[in-house]
Order: C-alpha cells, then sequence, then structure tokens
C-alpha cells in the first residue's frame, strides 16, 4: 500500500518554496526574521527535552566527550544536566536573571558568569539557549550577499541586546533559500573573532526539519574543534517549579 | 582502636519513613512525571582517597597540645541514592591519623571507622510552585565562597573544599515548605539540630557553627532582571533571633558581584574562659587548666549584637581565567581588645616551666583561634593550564599581615577519576593569627573514582 505524504510535510515544503520565490524576487527580507527563521531550525518546539553530545576534538583525535540533557522553555528558561564525562552529575539552570550551577555530589549551589565554558568550544550558552532572535538585534551586514560553499546566503550581523550575553556580537549567514544557518562567528567584547561554527543540512527530526550536527572550532587555536549532535528532541514542558533556583539538581 | 558509628539508628528511622513514604507517593503521582520516576533505585557515588602530611609549628605549640595530625590517611565511600523524589547519601569513612603528642587523653595514632548518612531529602511537590521537604540537608543562600555570612544552614567551616568534593557535608535535620517559580521564592523551615554533637576536633569541618540547636528560618528570594536578593530570619530555640541580606548582580557576561550580611544576638562559638573574663594581666596558677577546658560557649546569650560580612566579586577573562575577589568581616570572633587579651594569655603559657601544663595550655589556647576574627581579604584564581586539568591559587590575609597562601592542581585523567593535590602555607608572626597557627606547611594528595 503506498503512503500518502505527511500533510505538516507538504505545508514545509509549500511554505519554504514560498519564502525561497520571495526571496529570489522580491526586496530582501527583513533581518531580525531571518534570524527567526534560522532559529527555527536549531530549537525546534519552544519546550523541549533533547539529547547533546558534545565530542572535543584536537586534531582528528578526539579527546573529551559528553553528554547532556537540556530542557529549554522559551527562549529564556533552560536546564542543562551532565550526563557523561567528568562532570557528570552537574546541573545548570540558565534564565535571563543569571546562571547557576550545581556541582556534581555536592550540596551547593554556585552562582557562575556566563562565560565560564562548558567543554571545548562549545559554551553553556551554545547548548542552553538556542534561540538567537530574543537576545540579538540583527541587521544586514556592509556587503550581504555571499556565497558559502557554493550557496547563496545573507550575511547578518547580530548585536546582542544586554551585556549578559556571551557573545556581544555574532556573524551569521544563512541561505537565502530557506534561511537555515550556514556558519555563525563569534566576537568577544574586544572584538576579537575567537570561534565560530558551522551547520549541517537540516534534517528531519520527529516531524520537522532541524539541525542535527554542528562543529565548533576555535579560531585561536584551529587544531581545536568541538562536534556537537542533537541525538533526540522530545517536546515537553517540565513543571514549572523545576525551573526554580531551589530546585536545582532535582531534574532526573 | 576506636570505632564510632553516628546517629545511624535515628537516620534509619527517618530514612524508612521516608521511603514508606516515598513508595506510597510514586505509586499515584501525576506530577512526578518531570523527575521520570525510575522503577528501581538509582545508585552513584565515589571513592575517596587522602593522605596529607602537615609540618607543626612548635613555637606555641609545645608538645603538639593542639592535637594536630602530622599525617592522615583516609579512606571514604559515598554513596548516593535517588529513588522518585528521595535522595539519600551513605558515607562510610576508615580514617587514620598520627597525632605526635604527650597531651592527656589523645593516642599517638588514632583510628576511626564510621557510618554516616550525612544527607537525605524528600520532597512531596504540592503544586507546581510549593513543596514539602524532609530530611538531613543543607541549603545554600549566599554567594560567598570563603565565607559564608547568611548560610546558617550550610557547614560552617569548609577549609578549602568549598565545592564538597569529599562529601563531608553534614546536612541539618529539618523540616520546610517552599513556594518557588523561576523569579521568587518563600521558605518556611523548622530544623532541629540536637542529634548533631560536634565536640572539637582539629580540622573538623564544623566544630560548633549553627549546630546542635532547634531554629527557625524563614526566607525569601526575588530576582529582577540580573539582581537576585535573598532575606533570611533565624530564630533559635532558647531566644537569640537574627537577620541578614544578600544581594548578587551580574551586569555583564564577564563579571559578578555580591554582597552579603547577617546580625544576631548572643554568640555560640566558644571563648577561651580568661579572654571572657577578661584576665589578659597578672595571671597566676589560676589561670592554669589541667582537667577542664577553658574555652566554652561563654557568650551564647549574652545579649549583644554581632554582625559579620561580605562583599565579593568574580572574572572571568576571555581567556577563561576565573578571578574571585572577597573582602569580609566577622565579629564573632574576637575583637582587637580580646586578641590583645589573648596574646598575654599565650605568653603567659609559653614561659611556664612545667611542660607539660605548658603544652596543654597552649593547646588550649589555640582552639580559640578556630574562629576567624577582624577584616579578612581573599583572592583566587582557577584556570585551565591544558585539557583537563587546572590549578587554583588562592590566598586569604588579615590586617595583621597573616595570612593562608593555598594552591590546587586538578586533574580529571578520565571520565571516572581525577585527582587533586593541594598545599598551603600559613605566615604570619608568632602571635598574628595565622601565624600563631599550630599547622605550618601542609600538602595533600586526593584522589576520588565514580562509578
Amino acid at each position: 500500500m503506498r503512503t500518502l505524504p505527511n500533510p505538516k510535510r507538504i505545508c514545509s515544503a509549500l511554505v519554504i518554496t514560498a519564502f525561497a520565490i520571495s526571496t529570489v524576487h522580491a526586496a530582501p527580507p527583513d533581518a531580525q526574521t531571518l534570524v527567526k527563521r534560522a532559529d527555527d531550525f536549531r530549537q525546534l518546539y519552544s519546550a523541549a527535552i533533547m539529547d547533546v553530545r558534545l565530542v572535543q576534538f584536537h586534531g582528528d583525535k578526539s579527546e573529551r566527550e559528553s553528554h547532556f540533557k537540556v530542557a529549554v522553555q522559551g527562549s529564556d528558561k533552560s536546564l542543562i544536566r551532565v550526563m557523561e564525562g567528568a562532570d557528570a552529575g552537574q546541573h545548570m539552570l540558565m534564565t535571563n536573571e543569571g546562571l547557576w550551577i550545581k556541582l556534581p555530589r555536592s550540596t551547593r549551589t554556585v552562582r557562575i558568569t556566563p562565560m565560564q565554558r562548558l567543554l571545548g568550544e562549545a559554551s553553556v550558552g551554545d547548548i542552553g539557549r538556542m534561540r538567537w532572535q530574543d537576545d540579538y538585534t540583527a541587521e544586514y551586514s556592509a556587503h550581504p550577499e555571499i556565497e558559502l560553499a557554493g550557496e547563496a546566503a545573507w550575511l547578518l550581523e547580530l548585536t546582542a541586546k544586554s551585556d549578559m550575553a556571551v557573545y556581544p556580537h555574532i556573524q551569521l549567514a544563512v541561505s537565502r533559500v530557506d534561511a537555515r544557518p550556514l556558519e555563525a562567528t563569534f566576537f568577544l567584547k574586544s572584538g576579537k573573532s575567537f570561534k565560530s561554527v558551522t551547520f549541517d543540512k537540516p534534517v528531519t527530526i520527529n516531524d520537522r526539519l532541524g539541525i542535527k550536527r554542528m562543529v565548533f572550532k576555535d579560531l585561536i587555536r584551529p587544531d581545536n574543534r568541538t562536534e556537537m549532535v542533537l541525538e533526540q528532541t522530545v517536546p515537553k514542558a517540565l513543571s514549572k517549579q523545576l525551573y526554580a533556583l531551589e530546585s536545582l539538581g532535582e531534574w532526573r | 582502636m576506636n570505632c564510632r558509628v553516628y546517629d545511624l539508628n535515628k537516620m534509619s528511622a527517618a530514612v524508612i519513613i521516608c521511603v514508606s513514604l516515598t513508595i506510597a507517593h510514586t505509586a499515584g503521582a501525576e506530577e512526578m512525571q518531570d523527575v521520570e520516576s525510575p522503577v528501581a533505585p538509582l545508585f552513584s557515588g565515589f571513592v575517596y582517597g587522602q593522605f596529607a602530611q602537615r609540618e607543626i609549628n612548635h613555637a606555641l605549640n609545645a608538645d603538639n597540645g593542639a592535637g594536630v595530625p602530622v599525617q592522615t590517611a583516609e579512606l571514604a565511600g559515598a554513596i548516593d541514592m535517588r529513588y522518585s523524589s528521595l535522595w539519600l547519601r551513605t558515607r562510610l569513612t576508615a580514617e587514620r591519623k598520627y597525632i605526635p603528642t604527650k597531651r592527656q587523653n589523645t593516642a599517638d595514632e588514632a583510628n576511626k571507622f564510621a557510618a554516616d548518612i550525612p544527607q537525605v531529602s524528600w520532597k512531596y511537590i504540592f503544586s507546581d510552585q510549593t513543596s514539602f521537604t524532609i530530611g538531613r540537608l543543607n541549603l545554600t543562600l549566599d554567594d560567598g565562597q570563603s565565607f559564608h555570612a547568611i548560610d546558617i544552614l550550610e557547614d560552617g567551616i569548609r577549609g578549602s573544599d568549598f565545592e564538597d568534593r569529599a562529601g563531608k557535608f553534614v546536612g541539618f535535620p529539618m523540616v520546610n515548605i517552599t513556594y518557588a517559580n523561576a523569579l521568587s521564592a518563600y521558605r518556611l523551615i523548622y530544623s532541629d539540630d540536637t542529634i548533631s554533637s560536634y565536640s572539637y576536633e582539629y580540622g573538623g569541618t564544623n566544630p560548633g557553627f549553627n549546630r546542635g540547636f532547634r531554629q527557625w528560618v524563614a526566607t525569601g528570594r526575588k530576582s529582577i532582571d540580573q539582581l537576585t536578593a535573598t532575606a533570611v530570619l533565624q530564630y533559635i530555640e532558647a531566644g537569640n533571633p537574627g537577620g541578614g541580606v544578600a544581594l548578587s548582580y551580574v551586569p555583564t557576561a564577564a563579571w559578578s558581584f555580591y554582597v552579603a550580611g547577617f546580625a544576631n544576638r548572643g554568640n555560640p562559638y566558644p571563648v577561651h574562659k580568661n579572654v571572657y573574663l577578661n584576665r589578659g594581666d597578672q595571671l597566676g596558677a589560676a589561670d592554669v587548666y589541667i582537667y577542664q577546658s577553658p574555652v566554652q560557649p561563654w557568650l551564647a546569650h549574652d545579649g549583644q549584637i554581632r554582625a559579620r560580612g561580605l562583599a565579593g566579586a568574580t572574572f572571568t577573562t576571555e581567556a577563561n581565567t576565573t578571578w574571585v575577589m572577597e573582602l569580609w568581616r566577622d565579629n564573632r570572633g574576637m575583637n582587637s581588645d580580646q586578641f590583645q587579651i589573648w596574646k598575654n594569655v599565650v605568653k603567659f603559657h609559653d614561659n611556664l616551666t612545667n611542660q607539660s601544663a605548658r603544652g596543654i595550655n597552649l593547646g588550649y589556647d589555640m582552639e580559640s583561634l578556630r574562629i576567624a576574627h577582624g577584616t579578612h581579604i581573599f583572592l583566587r584564581m582557577s584556570m585551565s593550564v591544558v585539557h583537563d586539568i587546572d590549578i587554583q591559587p588562592s590566598l586569604m590575609a588579615t590586617r595583621d599581615g597573616s595570612g593562608i597562601l593555598n594552591a590546587r592542581w586538578t586533574q580529571h585523567v578520565a571520565t571516572t577519576w581525577e585527582y587533586w593535590v593541594e598545599t598551603w602555607l600559613r605566615f604570619g608572626d608568632k602571635y598574628s593569627q595565622y601565624g600563631a597557627s599550630p599547622e605550618r606547611v601542609g600538602v595533600q594528595f586526593n584522589a576520588r573514582w565514580f562509578f
């Protein structure tokens, strides 16, 4: 028996086609809209639990590996649980108000600065905040039409709305066909570009198109890179109480 | 050989009650699905080993009257069990100390085997915001690292193990009702810690801070943008109300600032009788103590209000080096006049011709130093030198020019084990706060294996 095409996929294809036609024949779309569309490829649901694996490489050799469970609620709350690796058992709470950590097998909760690194080239913010639309204002770069690995792309400049952002400035390249993210370069407050990330082509995750794998590169030590793989996403909202500081460490 | 088993029977009863309640609760609770209720208990933990070698300061510590162990070796196993909303930690310890002293009632070698349940808690969630917790646990209220001004439900003295890597922190038996959401939380707590008996032991985690009594505590936390404010009210059964406030502010991704202050009536810290009686001059035979310790909590109910406070900041550089800077003051220890009296008492005991009495009394005098006094500054740097290796030098100093230098080297060798080496040095002149300490230099090797 022949399987009927999934109506959601047909709708997605129509939307992408319409978007592609509009970007080719009309004025460039609003930069903020492009960021929002790029975000939709990175965070598929407004509330979800994700399994994320980070593998840190030095040259071709994998040096460290870690597995995280990440629960996101909108763009302003996330809980991170370290499942494997040297920091297994660590819990982190990330909100607009700050970042707290519960150390493995410790009874104490500690507030840390968002700058404090998670693993290799990926930081807490890369895992816990997958939406840039609320944290950054976007505008087109001075020369916005670029070609990246043979693909036509828009180059956007993202400026952080708050001083709390780990990256005050991000340069983001999105596809001119469907606005999926292609590459981003991160800049420190000093203006130095210190890492970049390239995004794999979207694949079907559950019933949506999403980015499954991204590679962070250290621009200061080019031999270092970290692969971040989204192994699983389950649309699910956790109890609000688990996002309270007093409950940190209780999500399991 | 001594064999001691702490509180195990009392705690076992509490645990059995918690397990029973949990099983009953798990059977029908819908709201606990976020906790992914396991069908079987989950066990994890670590095996911890430590070996420490210390050099004793003999200048004011004749015959090691303060009872400082020159060598300690400890092997401990901490087993954590989670079953639904129940969390339980069991710690088994075998410890061997070599204490070169001729002080009465202490042996040159002391072996200790202990079993304890330092942490146990069970939580019942009424709604998205409201919960009830019972158990033996610690609550973190302030952001201080070298000093905890309002953390009245944490162990007070941690040495350099701020993170409780050795799993030694012991919870306060308590019940608490919590209302919490992402931006605010309010707690009402009743704690009865009369089961804890913490007699003085050199290097013990908590010789008397806030322990051993019944208390009511109310806490409130509110976050507004990057500012978090916490308020605490405490009422100890015998009187002595207290209150404190902590504020923390994270203005940028790299900086955080925090302040905390607490004031209460009385002082549960033990004080030397001569200091308490203001006997700094014309000391005589009555000021030599042999059979009974002169160090007692004389000021616990003196009605005076004493304050303590902390101001701190952390900064993370773009190269991922983190600096911690803290300034704190604690008025519960001796004030400058009392410290002067204490110095006179020490000089008097130092000149006793009977060497046995000299050693014993200097040991008692040293006990007064377990409570820091005056204004302290603390600096610590943490950085990764290469992958998986962190170094962490720190300095704590007081206005009299004495202090402690500490350095830690940590390596995460594999995902299942890590080791860290610590060394420390106390400096300052013979009669300064840290220079007078019976412990001069030390080095400690620690390792943990996770399972």
